[in-house]
């Protein structure tokens, strides 16, 4: 756990921290269970042989993946999807340090960080493909990538510490309104400047093509070797991640490191201790959109195209948030776990099989980790014995009410619907229960003072999401994708909302 | 807590285990945006593809399967999509994707796995031109469709301002940009041209804007057809009296039942008929309504369209059933008609040969053909 | 100039509809953010399900040979339930996803409303339906309820939003001043922990208030679809920023400021919709946000910070 701030975790002296904080090192060595027991054990392991193992893993995981066996496995007869998954979690690792540099190091919230990442991409396009033709018969403009890339990750620092230098006077959420401002006209600026007036012509010039973007890029290419394949793509960012990610390390480490963690911490006394502020911010915001840039340009040259929505959009930037603080804002490794949960499980949960284990895999986990043992056994069989004695009620007495089919899915879900009721009208019915399941659902969290009310709705809310499920949710993967992710998201937040790998924030009122 | 991790492991056992079982069938993939602000016009697609591959199983007695795709209309996802999809070798054929930028992101990685893709809305006439061996367009393109507005504006309308409004979508810039370019190359250079979001609720400005400018044309490329009745309602109101003009994204009555009175005199063009107003399309639309209790409009007929051609090249591939031939069999397909009476073949780039735009008038609160 | 104020009016009034929208939302978001320091990305979503809710009662109660007195009624049984049904959904927000992480990091509850969001957005597209849907123009109101102001056509549908959203104001204002719950807000917001040391039970308070920033949100979501003819499950994001916006340019945390910003923002819209362009009424609104922010880093009607230190 020391890859994060190099400041000493308080041990066992409580001055200058609350209680909470002082009582880490105690309630981490109770840390208890499996996962527990897990945590633990990976900690025992030495710093260094962490990180190796980590990078180990990355660089097989290509080969891995592409094996016979795991093919089979997934049932897919090449692994390039799960390649260019592994390339785009490389890119969100960088563009997540970036970000953390100037939202987790110094502080300042920034929502304009997708545009220094788009502008990247632009510069990009514009310095190595055939966009730009004059009346000379210049076919396009193709700078070498060891020339294109730096130039475009100085010229994108730049602009960083421009729209720093203009945000300096505004503090905390003014600065974030400010600078979502300038990301949203980045954008709006891609997909509307196709027709600009302009002097040396009669008709006006296209700059961006708009919403279709700027295709066929060229590949990076280096020292005679091109990169065209996702693979070699992979192989790159990868290396590119672990260079950036031991610049930061070290940066942080400094002098430079720990400036911008004091104004993060308090500004003013920062100020007063003789920390030039306001130059710190500029160099946080520049090194953010230098990094932006890096993973920019090789992620326009990768795709071969920029787009402008949704790449560069405020919806890239939503999903860098949520992985820099679902990782652990201020964490370096965290950001990148963060980058790599929030890149691949939208891609697992796109098989509904996958995702029907994960909904009800969640669902008793969760039980399991917030009732005793027992209770556990109780609300679970007494949800199946109940739904089972129900459904002979029904079919005995009120026949007409169970006259449904569903049939779908994998053997789970359809022994789940087995002892399902299914009425008439399905959709409507699932449509209904999926609203009652969540207020149920939501009745019992209120409740937890009073067990048996609780473990009563607990299971009915339980009968009613399996109904929800089979009825509704899985017939629309897409959408409950996303509201699976939305779902894991709060709960993930309320569990740990330092993040994953975060450390509890101290707070002196 | 001791069976915890049993549990887990057992979970994840059965978790993986489930893909091995399955056994070799025919699937048939959709790819379009089924989630986010653009997700009706995927479902209403997939939906409509569903219902087709459920007519051809009843008939034939196969068992073709539908996987879906969901792109949210992004590039960068429909990529990952289309190599997921590549992977499964029990995909033959892929209805999709729809929306020009995706269409260009997914089109090297069907290249290079064989597979056919026919989209059922990706218009940007590029695409075709040159093309690729294995990306087919059942539709007309843009230069297409511009040609057909742009000629009908000038020569039978005669008019000469023009207000030009699209939604930031590529196929809404797409189309007003060749739009634009065939104005200019006519002379016309009373024009104005603005974009507006698809979020966008409040037209009022833009029809100020559009009835000072003088236009006798606005018109509006968009996929939202909510806003198609946005704009018209505030034209209404503020007394317009030049001529309401969309293109194919306008092709639903949908607008026109909101729009109500507004929508009175509006010109819209189309390359395929509403499958509302086929007779054709009639046990199809009943299934759609019975299954999915929604209203449907044209993108519904474009993407049963694209069902029915993927459909009939597997059918003539039965006894040798491979992406290769499927490909094959699209590239000599030769429909005359379709339920939807629309006839299908291809030519140059895999583009539909001799599509051709339809114009309707709205009348009455339902459309008309005038040529 | 003789076109500038031929215009005028017409862009008046369409810049006040707008804006008056963009007020109820901003209210939500400012009375909030007074009380919580707390940006409540869900509350677009919440005006969404406003809208929604309306939409319910429009197809339950609506028919076509409906009296007028009989459609004022509907009007006003959509916006009761809105109202109150935004307000129950904030409130089980509030309860469920914000108040664990009401001594987390500042940033914590930003992803968890942004959770929330994903959930409220695909419930409704899972269980009501993917497609825009629509009050319909002229069913309510009819579509030739036009009144005249000079040569200005002004249609009922806008006197109605204009009109609610004044009412709703000096409601507010007079809750807010005259209440003892009201001045309970005002307690908390100005020292949370002193005023819970003085007796006030904050959690209420919290509640309270999110509760009647939903109801407007809610309002301003029926009133949208009466005004503007369209509503979709992903409105509420952009609804949210604008809000958002308005928020801050009036100085955010203050009441009268979300109104002040709200209707600016609406007509700075308008303004460059009509006379510039409608492609870059973002960006110039833009500009002015930061050109005021500049001026005055608080917002227009913010109190100036006082670093404790």
């Amino acid at each position: 756990m020391a890859d994060r701030d190099p400041r000493q975790e308080p041990e066992e002296t409580h001055i200058g921290s609350d209680e909470w904080v002082a009582q880490v090192g105690s309630r981490r060595r109770q840390r208890s269970g499996p996962l527990g027991r897990l945590a633990t054990g990976w900690e025992q392991i030495p710093l260094g042989w962490r990180y190796a193992l980590v990078l180990a893993l990355l660089i097989v995981a290509p080969f891995a993946t592409g094996s016979g066996v795991f093919l089979d496995l997934i049932g897919s007869s090449n692994n390039a999807f799960i390649l260019t998954i592994g390339a785009r979690f490389l890119v969100f690792a960088l563009l997540a340090i970036g970000l953390n540099v100037v939202v987790g190091y110094t502080g300042l919230l920034d929502l304009g960080y997708t545009a220094f990442y788009g502008l990247a991409g632009y510069l990009y396009a514009y310095s190595s493909s055939n966009f730009i033709t004059t009346a000379g018969g210049l076919e396009g403009v193709h700078l070498p990538s060891l020339l294109a890339v730096p130039l475009i990750m100085l010229a994108t620092a730049g602009a960083g510490w421009l729209i720093g230098s203009v945000s300096l006077r505004l503090s905390g959420d003014y600065l974030a309104i400010v600078t979502l401002g300038f990301g949203q006209v980045f954008v709006q600026i891609a997909l509307t400047a196709t027709r600009v007036p302009v002097f040396w012509r009669d008709r006006p010039v296209n700059f961006t093509r708009g919403p279709n973007g700027i295709n066929r890029l060229d590949d990076i290419s280096l020292f005679g070797f091109t990169f065209d394949q996702t693979i070699d793509y992979y192989y790159l960012l990868l290396a590119l991640l672990v260079l950036v990610f031991v610049a930061i390390y070290r940066l942080n480490s400094s002098r430079i490191g720990r400036a911008w963690r004091a104004i993060r911490d308090d500004e003013l006394a920062a100020e007063v201790m003789g920390i030039p502020t306001g130059r710190m911010k500029l160099l946080a915001f520049a090194i953010g959109a230098a990094i932006a840039a890096l993973a920019g340009s090789v992620d326009a040259a990768w795709q071969s195209n920029v787009v402008p929505v949704p790449r560069y959009s405020v919806l890239t930037l939503i999903n860098l948030y949520a992985m820099i603080v679902l990782g652990g804002i201020g964490s370096l490794s965290g950001v990148v776990l963060g980058a790599f949960i929030f890149t691949v499980l939208p891609e697992v949960l796109r098989s509904i099989t996958l995702a029907s284990f994960f909904f009800y895999g969640f669902a008793l986990v969760g039980l399991w980790a917030v009732l005793k043992a027992r209770h556990f056994a109780l609300v679970v069989g007494g949800t199946v014995v109940g739904g089972i004695v129900l459904k002979l009620l029904v079919r005995l007495l009120r026949p007409s009410l169970d006259s449904g089919t569903l049939d779908t899915g994998a053997w789970l879900n359809r022994l789940i619907q087995s002892w399902l009721i299914v009425p008439e009208n399905v959709k409507l019915a699932g449509n209904i229960v999926t609203i009652v399941a969540i207020v149920v659902l939501l009745a019992a969290v209120l409740l937890r003072r009073r067990p048996w009310l609780m473990h009563t709705l607990l299971g009915v809310g339980l009968y009613l999401f399996a109904f929800a499920w089979e009825t509704r949710l899985a017939l629309e993967p897409s959408a409950t994708r996303i509201l699976i992710i939305g779902v894991t998201l709060v709960v993930l937040m309320i569990a740990r909302p330092q993040g994953l790998l975060g450390k509890p924030e101290v707070r002196v009122t | 807590m001791q069976k915890f991790p049993k549990f887990v492991l057992v979970l994840a056992a059965v978790a993986f285990l489930i893909p091995m079982a399955a056994a070799q069938t025919i699937k048939v993939a959709f790819m379009g945006p089924l989630t986010g602000g653009a997700a009706f016009i995927g479902q209403e697609a997939l939906g409509f593809t569903s219902v087709v591959i459920d007519a051809f199983n009843a008939r034939t007695g196969l068992n073709v399967e539908l996987v879906e795709g969901d792109t949210e209309i992004n590039p960068d996802t429909g990529r990952i999509v289309a190599e997921r999809i590549a992977g499964d070798d029990d995909v033959l054929v892929v209805v999709g994707p729809m929306g020009s930028q995706v269409c260009e992101s997914t089109q090297p990685v069907f290249e290079g796995a064989g597979l056919a893709h026919i989209t059922p809305s990706c218009t940007n006439t590029a695409l075709t031109d040159p093309g690729t061996a294995t990306f087919f367009r059942p539709i007309p393109t843009d230069s297409d469709q511009s040609q057909t507005v742009a000629a009908y504006w000038l020569d039978v309308l005669g008019a000469t301002t023009f207000y030009l409004v699209d939604d930031q979508s590529s196929y809404a810039v797409g189309l007003n940009d060749e739009v634009e370019n065939l104005l200019l190359d006519a002379g016309v250079i009373t024009y104005t041209r603005v974009s507006v979001t698809q979020d966008e609720l409040d037209f009022s400005s833009i029809a100020t804007a559009a009835i000072q400018s003088g236009a006798e044309v606005v018109f509006f490329p968009n996929q939202i057809t909510g806003q198609a009745a946005s704009l018209a309602i505030a034209l209404d109101q503020q007394g317009f009296d030049g001529t309401y003009f969309l293109p194919d994204g306008g092709f639903t009555l949908e607008w026109v039942d909101i729009a109500g009175e507004a929508a009175e005199g509006a010109l819209v063009t189309f390359f395929a008929p509403d499958p509302n107003q086929v007779e054709s399309m009639a046990p199809y639309n009943d299934a759609y309504r019975a299954e999915f209790a929604d209203e449907f409009g044209a993108f519904g007929g474009a993407s049963a369209l694209a069902t029915f051609v993927a459909l009939d090249a597997i059918e003539s591939c039965l006894g040798n059933l491979s992406r290769s031939c499927v490909v094959a069999a699209l590239d000599s397909i030769d429909l005359m008609t379709t339920p939807l009476g629309v006839p299908v073949s291809f030519g140059d780039g895999n583009q539909a040969a001799g599509s051709s735009f339809f114009l309707f008038e709205v009348r009455g609160g339902t459309f008309n053909l005038i040529e | 100039m003789q076109e500038f104020l031929s215009l005028l009016p017409q862009t008046l009034l369409n810049g006040l509809t707008l804006g008056s929208v963009y007020a109820l939302i901003a209210l939500g978001y400012s009375m909030v953010y007074g009380i919580l320091k707390l940006l409540n990305f869900a509350h677009g979503d919440i005006y969404m399900i406003g809208a929604y809710l309306g939409y319910g009662v429009f197809i339950m109660l609506y028919t076509e040979e409906g009296a007028l007195i009989l459609t004022g009624l509907i009007i006003i049984i959509m916006l009761a339930v809105a109202m109150v049904g935004a307000g129950l959904v904030s409130v089980a927000v509030e309860r469920f996803a914000y108040r664990p992480l009401r001594y987390a990091p500042r940033i914590a509850p930003l992803i968890s409303a942004l959770g929330v969001s994903f959930i409220l957005q695909n419930l409704v597209q899972i269980t009501v339906s993917p497609r825009p849907l629509s009050y319909g123009s002229g069913t309510l109101i009819a579509a030739d309820a036009n009144f005249l102001i000079g040569d200005l056509r002004v249609h009922a549908s806008r006197l109605l939003v204009i009109g609610l959203t004044l009412v709703l104001m000096l409601a507010l204002t007079y809750f807010v001043r005259r209440t003892r719950l009201g001045r309970a807000m005002r307690a908390v917001s100005t020292d949370l922990d002193a005023a819970e040391m003085m007796g006030v039970n904050v959690n209420q308070v919290i509640l309270a208030t999110f509760f009647i920033g939903a109801m407007l949100a809610g309002a301003a979501g029926v009133l949208v679809g009466i005004v503007f003819f369209n509503i979709r499950h992903t409105m509420g994001f952009i609804a949210g920023l604008k809000g958002f916006t308005a928020a801050v340019l009036g100085g955010i945390g203050s009441i009268p400021g979300a109104v002040l910003g709200g209707v600016i923002l609406g007509m700075a819209e308008a303004f460059t919709s009509v006379y510039l362009s409608a492609t870059y009424k973002d960006a110039v609104a833009f500009v002015i946000l930061v050109l005021i922010l500049l001026i005055r880093p608080r917002g227009l009607m913010g109190r100036p910070l006082v670093q404790k230190v």
